[in-house]
């Protein structure tokens, strides 16, 4: 059993590891029904989703994985049950592995200094997003290997090693767990990682990687651009003066992307704030793989199930 | 009144007067009747051997929850004040943050009634406004006159800048202390953590330094010209230091405090995600941790204060951001203010430093809340309040305490304290 609570986690190879599997499942080589037959897993969402729940889920019963489903709105803790009280009940099921999401971070990281089932980081807060930043590097393995229809092969790196490749995440990073999980996971594999935002967005005392205000001033030079949710309520809060300001500065506009590169790529985490950070029509774009990145979430998924709950896989 | 005097035989004081070898004699009054050499033993007299230790005025604790009434689960006031004897401390001033809060003056009778089961002192501090909500000010006379020493909204800071202009301009000729909670709402928000490289790594939302300077620097414009006692309460940043350096050299009166977890621990720990480091003022970075130390020493910062801030193992369990602030240190405050300063490697020993650091535990701090201050607090006539204590031997923290300390041990150990005359802890053991 381990655990996945943050990508500091992860060492480059099971990273690769784990990305290789999900990319086995994708194109379905494996039988994979069984091995993991009788383990249980529970998600465990004491923050709302439905996209990462469901994606988790789906991927436990590909994997013949039992699968319970708790919510805190319909739980004892409404009753005022502890968390240290709701995790022991789970533990005392015989459960394998707790898939955890939360408001607040570091919930995983704690639950885990009291259980020894695997914990699994559904996200916490502005902290961590694992599986969400490998879902990220799978679709974005995917186009430099030249395996996405449409898009024309972008073949021209390395898909195990990022060296010379730039990404640029562009947004709200200051409250951005995405943005935490996937800078750290794309620079473990030796990619250059630049974080845009508006000054008051930016994590202006964590100098870790390159910090940038001005998108217009680098986008050209990225290879992967990833525009984060605005949370509508940023602008109200003051962090910026309006969602039209936030757009022309920030938003991926029509004319914007004209300045991308012909090879990169635009993944956005989902869900869209359509006219706001991305235009209607960007999501369109051949460049853009925003449909494809949802569909390999359940293989990852599947990917990273295996490796918290059998330690180790091999591939091919 | 106790039945035999007491005698302190053979031990190294310590207090503003310096350090010297000093025998302490305290009447059946309980009030310090002789201090100096080889006093004789008079019959009928106990002794305390203190040869190898050092004997200091008992400590005053200027920030204390003891809980009780409305958490007694978390503390009592009996409990609260047996950790505090133990370590060494012969008086507290409770903070008004019970349920419901102290801001009126049948809370100060029950506070003093409920105030008879504590071992040592427990002087009482008042809201400033009532229920802490900084909407009115409470009746800071009659509260006063029934002896309270000092006002804070301790847990908030007072966020109206006219209605804090106005408590200080009330209580100038009542002699009390207004002291501060120093914390901007509108800037520290839904923060938990200090607004630094690690809070931001870690996306966790932070509290900027600004958060307490800007309210320090607030409250020293609005104290010009008025005579009222001042005090800030738990000051934590390199840039609060500074404000007050300034304000002083200036001449401005007033005075400050730090906690032994700001002059010791730092951000670095909430990586682990662990509600025991989640305190208000929040753990700060290692520049600030320097300068509090450098603040104690110089005496731009009058007080270490332990903010002893008890909560249940349940309370500390839950998320980082529900799980409520505070850390508890009354037992074990005098090995971690030691270790902080080197002053628990015998190698590096330096009385100054020892002074420096015992007189902020005791004489600076007394004279914050009383309204005569005093050069000694181990003159004849004074209150028979003694700490006894060894340098060289050990405290261990168990490792399962709901403590930041949990598993580290501090050369510094309260061997008797010694409240009134009354001989409350001996050997380290409690006398209860």
């Amino acid at each position: 059993m381990k655990n996945l609570i943050s990508i500091d986690d992860l060492t480059k190879g099971e990273i690769l590891s784990i990305v290789k599997r999900a990319e086995t499942h994708i194109k379905n080589e494996l039988q994979v029904a069984g091995s993991l037959g009788g383990s249980t897993v529970v998600t465990l969402f004491f923050e709302e989703s439905t996209r990462t729940r469901m994606s988790f889920e789906m991927a436990a019963r590909k994997l013949s994985l039992g699968v319970l489903s708790f919510s805190k709105s319909t739980s004892s803790m409404t009753k005022g049950e502890s968390l240290r009280d709701t995790i022991a009940t789970f533990e005392s099921f015989g459960v394998n592995a707790l898939i955890v999401r939360h408001s607040s971070a570091g919930v995983p990281r704690q639950i885990s200094e009291w259980t020894d089932l695997a914990i699994i980081n559904a996200g916490d807060g502005a902290h961590s997003h694992p599986s969400q930043a490998l879902l990220d590097i799978v679709a974005f393995r995917s186009a430099i290997k030249g395996d996405i229809p449409n898009l024309g092969s972008l073949a021209r790196n390395n898909p195990d090693d990022f060296s010379g490749v730039k990404i640029g995440i562009v947004g709200d990073i200051l409250h951005s767990r995405v943005a935490r999980s996937v800078a750290r996971a794309f620079s473990k594999l030796g990619g250059e990682v630049v974080l845009c935002g508006p000054p008051t967005l930016l994590p202006n005392f964590w100098q870790e990687f390159q910090l940038v205000t001005d998108l217009d001033s680098v986008i050209s030079e990225l290879d992967l651009v990833m525009p984060l949710r605005l949370q509508l309520e940023r602008a109200s809060g003051g962090f910026i003066p309006s969602l039209s300001e936030y757009r022309h500065r920030y938003g991926l506009t029509i004319d914007r992307i004209k300045k991308i590169k012909e090879s990169a790529v635009i993944l956005h985490p989902g869900p869209m704030n359509r006219g706001v950070e991305i235009d209607s029509l960007v999501p369109s774009d051949p460049r853009a793989l925003v449909n494809f990145q949802v569909r390999v979430g359940v293989p990852t998924r599947m990917a990273i199930l295996e490796h918290c709950l059998e330690g180790e896989y091999k591939n091919e | 009144m106790n039945e035999v005097s007491l005698l302190i035989k053979g031990g190294t004081l310590v207090d503003s007067v310096g350090l010297r070898r000093g025998d302490i004699a305290i009447s059946t009054q309980g009030l310090v009747s002789q201090c100096e050499n080889n006093i004789e033993i008079a019959s009928n007299q106990r002794v305390i051997d203190a040869s190898g230790l050092y004997v200091s005025p008992g400590f005053i604790d200027l920030h204390t929850h003891l809980r009780e009434p409305g958490n007694n689960e978390a503390e009592t006031i009996l409990s609260g004040t047996r950790k505090a004897a133990l370590g060494g401390f012969t008086s507290v001033v409770a903070m008004p943050n019970t349920n419901p809060s102290v801001d009126c003056t049948s809370m100060v009778h029950e506070i003093k009634a409920l105030a008879k089961s504590a071992v040592i002192n427990v002087e009482i501090a008042s809201a400033i406004t009532a229920d802490r909500k900084g909407g009115s000010l409470v009746n800071m006379k009659a509260m006063a006159d029934l002896g309270v020493v000092m006002f804070t909204d301790d847990g908030s800071g007072v966020q109206d800048s006219s209605l804090m202009d106005k408590a200080l301009s009330y209580a100038g000729e009542l002699g009390v202390v207004i002291a501060q909670h120093l914390e901007t709402n509108s800037i520290s928000k839904n923060g938990l953590a200090n607004l630094g490289p690690i809070s931001q790594r870690l996306g966790i939302p932070g509290i900027a330094a600004a958060s307490e300077e800007i309210m320090l620097a607030r409250d020293l414009i609005l104290l010009k010209n008025k005579s009222a006692k001042y005090h800030a309460q738990h000051i934590s940043t390199s840039g609060s230091l500074e404000i007050v350096e300034i304000a002083k050299q200036r001449g401005l009166n007033f005075t400050c405090e730090v906690t032994p977890h700001h002059l010791f621990l730092d951000d670095a720990l909430v990586e682990q995600f662990n509600p025991i480091y989640k305190v208000n003022p929040p753990l700060r970075g290692l520049s600030d941790i320097k300068d509090m130390r450098r603040g104690v020493l110089e005496s731009t910062i009058d007080a270490i204060a332990t903010d002893h801030a008890p909560h249940t193992l349940d309370a500390k369990e839950r998320s980082f951001s529900e799980a409520p602030c505070g850390i508890e240190s009354l037992d074990i405050a005098l090995g971690i203010i030691l270790k902080a300063f080197g002053l628990d490697n015998k190698d590096e020993f330096d009385a100054d430093k020892l002074i420096k650091v015992i007189d902020a535990l005791t004489i600076k701090p007394r004279n914050i809340i009383s309204k005569r201050p005093k050069t000694s607090l181990l003159d004849i006539g004074a209150s028979g309040d003694l700490a006894i204590f060894s340098l060289e031997e050990k405290k261990e923290v168990p490792k399962v305490a709901l403590s930041p300390y949990r598993g580290m041990d501090f050369m510094g150990k309260v061997i008797y304290t010694i409240c009134g005359g009354k001989v409350v802890v001996e050997n380290g053991v409690g006398n209860w």
